[in-house]
């Protein structure tokens, strides 16, 4: 029944399209509640990392609250652009979304020619959280503070290395946040790229590179063990995890602002009535205390923004990217 | 001693009830989707992980823990039977266990699999318990140099394994780096040989190449002979012989050593342990042409290595919270779901934890050895089926592992093609071994060197200034030595290896 239904919608809708004529639309969205068929949600990484347990967590939490199962599918592949691309492309019924982050969908476009989508060509539903940046460098390091570091980088640059992941990534852009902010070239300093952030850390860990701006989950247990130093972070305010590190901008860097983010687009031209149900499920999913709890245990801070902030500040995002990604010899 | 005082108290917390339970559990999963190719232990842990949220931390991990070694059980079977390898870990179990299922002695390959797997693996947890520490430090020692020098290392075992002729072997083995370099460019994300096609940046996936060069000609060529006759001779026994296990038992040593060590190294894999087993294996041996036609020590090698490198990638684990593997990386957001922290200090903080997890490997090894041996007599009744019933279902096998791993139809037509290549391989006597094995090193070997060159500022001394990169390059020339000896040894060049056995 709901099948016929919403093929006859499909139908009319693709008449509709055809003759132009000003057949309501809305008129089948409401007809066939969404969601009234299962969802899909993309995430275009393999299972296991932050997309994925987030997605899991946010599937079960949803098929609950819509009484439809809602469940993950990895579409893992080029640094998360295949996915994204993917759903770019899927047909705009809400049934397919994709779980974004910062990076595949504002750096990605920022800093690689032909990408194949804009950061522009989804329908934002909105954001769950972010993840703050933490300049670290190995315990041994002689520099105990952020100033103490980037004024020795200013000094040498050529002997200083930096670790990675991808010359595109929250990783680089931070770095080069710092220290185009301090006025060194960030080209002059080397950047080792590794496949991963695990990898980053591990050869920081290891002594391999002398600093890195990974993502906090990344560095936080490394540097509760002693191994690693933390010397501040790109959350606007101090983190419980590390209450002793500044924040960049008590540390006198307040460029450094780059932050992993995780949230939900779907295909261009979404119906409304679909990104308010999703805008109302994830704020009402972020007022859960399991999800809340099981999300801060991923070391994701829960940070709301509904679909129209979550697009503006996709935006800024992917204009300073595009900048930074000029001066790391990316061109675009 | 300490140790053991540690041991025996995680010991008496494995063995309750519910946890022998979930470890079995976890085993019995890990068995099931390692036979199925395309289901791996990543996605089954993903998966699972939300449901063991009602359990208590300890037993949620070992049951998930028991996904994934179960998992490294599991993946010889299609390997085995039907020339399958449902995972990177099994590619090398299959060039000898493959031909054994050929000439009837399915059973002994599935079963020494199994020994070899718990005696490899059991021996490797013995290593876990007493170097976890130290070796934590040691995995940290290994930069890109040291990794690239180690690439170069497995990258030498293309010579044993380039059958007849050297030049076709070593052109299949630049095949296959070729293939490794479609997709996006590590460094700065650009496309390389895409043509801006979206599926094409994201490269070319091993296991749809595997079943398209491994599994699809050999359906195909089957299908040529007048009798369908594959599996030509009778099911001999089922267990392996008491000659059988005399000559595996210092491969299963040997190869619980290589693959703990090269599991403990974050960024490796159980592939790349299992190939250095098996060629420690084939250059050690006295008679290195029976590899690639059915020596079993070559699949006792092999097994025990993956098994071992499981243990091996608890030690940087639970020592320093680093994943090496992707299947560990699913585990660590299990640890974290349950509140474990895993870091520097979880032996310290969660010692019962840290040791009920090891106690329970042990006991999963145990049940992972009971349930297997029984099921080899099953598995093998799967090869009375006629083989014009059996091909279909081969192939179909082949499809949905090839779709699975990324949900994606662009990744079964590269199975179809990659058949048609290994087809016309095989027609040709080119080997197909080596072009699997030069896609998976040649990722991690491109990284390394560009990674080194960085450090270097260019300069390549840095990979004979370093002395564990020196060792490890020194360890290739002798191994490309030992493989040119043994090859000289051999009465002719080894028999299989992707070439038509006559």
């Amino acid at each position: 029944m709901v099948t016929k239904t919403f093929r006859t919608c499909a139908g009319l809708l693709l008449l509709a399209g055809l003759a132009s004529l000003p057949v309501p639309a809305a008129e089948c969205v409401a007809a066939a509640a969404y969601p009234s068929k299962p969802v899909q949600i993309v995430v275009a990484f393999a299972p296991g990392g932050s997309s994925d347990q987030v997605s899991r967590l946010l599937a079960t939490y949803l098929s609950k609250k819509w009484g439809q199962p809602v469940s993950v599918v990895n579409k893992p592949g080029g640094g998360g652009v295949v996915g994204t691309a993917a759903v770019a492309q899927a047909p705009a019924d809400g049934y397919t979304v994709n779980n974004a982050m910062v990076n595949t969908l504002a750096f990605a476009p920022a800093a690689q020619s032909n990408n194949p989508y804009t950061w522009d060509g989804f329908t934002y539903l909105a954001r769950v959280g972010v993840t703050p940046s933490v300049l670290t460098v190995n315990a041994g390091s002689p520099y105990k503070t952020a100033k103490e570091l980037v004024e020795a980088v200013k000094k040498d640059p050529a002997k200083f290395k930096t670790g990675v992941s991808g010359l595109a990534g929250t990783g680089a852009f931070g770095i080069a946040q710092i220290l185009q902010s301090a006025g060194v070239d960030p080209a002059k300093v080397d950047m080792v790229s590794f496949n991963g952030g695990v990898l980053v850390v591990t050869n920081l860990a290891g002594g391999h590179v002398d600093f890195v701006a990974q993502q906090l989950p990344e560095v936080l247990e490394m540097v509760r063990a002693g191994k690693l130093r933390a010397l501040m972070h790109t959350n606007p305010t101090r983190v419980k995890e590390l209450p002793d590190v500044p924040t960049s901008k008590e540390a006198g860097f307040p460029a450094f602002s780059v932050m992993a983010s995780s949230g939900y687009v779907g295909p261009p031209n979404l119906p409304p009535a679909v990104v308010t149900k999703w805008e109302t499920a994830i704020a009402d999913a972020l007022k859960d205390k399991e999800f809340a709890a099981s999300l801060e245990k991923m070391g994701l801070i829960a940070s709301y923004q509904n679909a129209k902030e979550f697009k503006a500040w996709t935006e800024e995002q992917y204009k300073s990217a595009k900048q930074l990604a000029g001066s790391l010899g990316l061109k675009k | 001693m300490d140790v053991l005082h540690h041991l025996a108290t995680g010991f008496s917390i494995a063995l309750t009830p519910v946890n022998i339970w979930y470890c079995f559990i976890g085993a019995f999963i890990g068995t099931l989707v390692g036979v199925l190719p395309g289901i791996g232990a990543t996605v089954s842990i993903a998966i699972l992980t939300p449901f063991t949220v009602g359990l208590g931390p300890t037993t949620a991990i070992i049951m998930l823990a028991g996904i994934y070694y179960g998992a490294m059980y599991g993946g010889s079977t299609t390997a085995i039977l039907i020339n399958i390898p449902g995972e990177a870990a099994s590619v090398a179990t299959s060039l000898d266990g493959y031909q054994m299922a050929r000439q009837g002695r399915a059973g002994p390959a599935l079963g020494m699999s199994a020994i070899a797997s718990f005696a490899a693996g059991t021996l490797s947890l013995i290593l876990l318990m007493t170097l976890a520490v130290p070796l934590a430090s040691y995995a940290l020692r290994f930069g890109p140099p040291e990794y690239f020098s180690l690439m170069v290392l497995g990258l030498t075992i293309v010579v044993s394994l380039v059958g007849r002729s050297m030049a076709k072997g070593l052109l299949a083995g630049i095949f296959g780096m070729l293939l490794a370099t479609i997709g996006m460019e590590p460094l700065t994300g650009q496309g390389r040989f895409t043509f801006g096609n979206v599926d094409l940046m994201a490269g070319i996936d091993f296991v749809a190449v595997v079943v398209g060069l491994f599994a699809i000609p050999e359906v195909l060529e089957n299908m040529e002979g007048p009798s369908l006759e594959v599996y030509r001779a009778k099911i001999r026994n089922l267990f392996p012989t008491g000659e059988d296990l005399r000559q595996s038992g210092w491969a299963m040593v040997r190869s619980a050593f290589v693959g703990f060590f090269i599991g403990v190294l974050p960024g490796s894999s159980g592939a790349v342990a299992a190939f250095m087993a098996y060629n420690v294996e084939k250059n050690l041996s006295a008679t290195p042409e029976r590899f690639g036609s059915g020596a079993i020590e070559g699949v006792a090698a092999s097994e025990g290595a993956n098994n071992a490198a499981v243990s091996g990638a608890m030690v940087p684990l639970l020592s320093l919270g680093i994943p090496v593997s992707a299947p560990m990386a699913v585990l660590i957001g299990a640890f974290m779901i349950h509140g474990l922290r895993p870091g520097p200090m979880l032996f310290e903080k969660s010692p019962d934890f840290v040791w009920a997890l090891i106690a329970s490997m042990y006991i999963g090894n145990v049940i992972l050895l009971v349930l297997n041996l029984p099921l080899v007599g099953l598995w093998t009744q799967l090869l009375r089926v006629p083989y014009p019933y059996l091909a279909p279902g081969i192939l179909v096998l082949c499809l949905l592992g090839a779709y699975g791993i990324r949900n994606s139809f662009f990744d079964v037509g590269v199975a179809f093609a990659m058949g048609l290549i290994g087809y016309a391989m095989r027609k040709l006597d080119y080997p197909t071994a080596p072009v699997v094995l030069a896609l998976i090193l040649s990722p991690m070997l491109e990284d390394a060197l560009r990674q080194s060159l960085t450090i270097s500022k260019g300069r390549l001394e840095i990979f004979v200034t370093r002395p564990i990169s020196l060792a490890l390059l020194a360890l290739a020339v002798v191994s490309v030595i030992l493989s040119l000896v043994s090859r000289r040894r051999g009465v002719r060049p080894s028999g299989a290896f992707g070439e038509k056995e006559k």
